[in-house]
């Protein structure tokens, strides 16, 4: 597999429990997870492609949503970890502690070489 | 300060996205429409001197529409249906054209072509069993065995060909308005067996055309 393609499942597999581990503390609306999602390297490619994410997630009630004021411009649209969403990103955790540790444990103190 | 065709830029950006999410659920694709205007709206006026350069670069990091319309089709928990898939092709139009006129043949491609459900199926297989092969072959026997029950006068004659006597039994025995309106329900039934696979047909192509208008969205 190309090493492209290799970085794109990864993502593929994370991006959905970063964004709902971005919502744990406070509702926030798409341009704020994108501007936090930008500073993590590698996670985000395209910036419009997290709104289908995030239709996806409403649509699977990990997340509600609701329409509050902007400072200046149209309203905004907030999302909100449900209590689905809550349960999804205490899984993932779980899991994904478990999974770093088997992959590390392979692969030792040779990593990035 | 706005770059003269900024505004131009945005709206080419967003026709093009919105062509690209074709084939979406439609209130999934206003909701992604929604949100990427209003997110770009929010970026632009961040920017403190928009150029042209700027705005480029700010719709490069939106993405490229078809980029974000495929992740939209990878999300979208909806089967991919591609619009040919929902044609009415040569196989409804023969479902509908056999099924009155050759029955068996009819009703297989009935029970095959996706364009149907199960009621439509059901009411295409019974109204009437056997279209109009049933109604030619079976009906005559249904009219005469059922509709005209054993029965007679028998009449009783003397020598010279004088009716003395003259009794009738079963159907003949009944009145003869009575007679009149079982005659006229047989005619009423048979006029509506007649019409009845036409009638199926015309269901059979609503529901067709119905289910596919469901993907135009």
């Amino acid at each position: 597999m190309p090493i492209e393609g290799l970085a794109t499942q990864l993502r593929k597999g994370v991006i959905e429990y970063c964004v709902l581990a971005m919502l744990r503390d406070s509702p926030r609306y798409g341009g704020e997870l994108v501007q936090l999602l930008r500073s993590q390297d590698g996670l985000l490619t395209s910036e419009g492609t997290i709104y289908p994410l995030l239709s996806r997630m409403r649509a699977e009630d990990l997340v509600d949503t609701e329409w509050r004021e902007a400072p200046a411009g149209s309203p905004r649209r907030y999302y909100r970890l449900t209590k689905a969403g809550h349960r999804a990103v205490v899984e993932f955790q779980r899991e994904w502690v478990r999974f770093r540790a088997t992959v590390d444990g392979i692969f030792g103190d040779r990593g990035g070489r | 300060m706005s770059a003269p065709h900024a505004d131009q830029l945005v709206s080419d950006y967003l026709g093009r996205l919105d062509s690209a999410l074709a084939g979406l659920p439609k209130s999934r694709r206003e909701e992604i429409l929604d949100e990427i205007t209003n997110h770009i709206a929010e970026e632009r006026s961040r920017l403190h001197d928009e150029s042209d350069a700027d705005l480029r670069n700010l719709l490069d990091r939106v993405g490229d529409p078809a980029e974000v319309a495929d992740a939209a089709r990878d999300e979208s928990d909806e089967p991919r249906l591609p619009l040919p898939n929902r044609r009415i092709g040569p196989v409804e139009v023969l479902a509908l054209v056999l099924t009155p006129l050759f029955w068996p043949a009819g009703v297989i491609l009935l029970w095959l072509s996706p364009a149907w459900n199960l009621r439509d199926r059901l009411i295409g297989s019974l109204l009437p069993p056997g279209g109009y092969i049933f109604i030619f072959f079976f009906l005559p026997v249904i009219l005469i065995g059922g509709l005209q029950p054993a029965g007679g006068c028998g009449t009783v004659m003397d020598a010279q060909g004088n009716v003395i006597s003259q009794s009738c039994t079963g159907f003949e025995a009944l009145p003869g308005w009575q007679q009149a309106l079982f005659q006229a329900a047989g005619i009423g039934l048979l006029a509506f067996l007649l019409v009845l696979p036409v009638l199926t047909a015309i269901y059979l192509t609503y529901r067709a055309r119905k289910w596919s208008a469901e993907t135009a969205v």
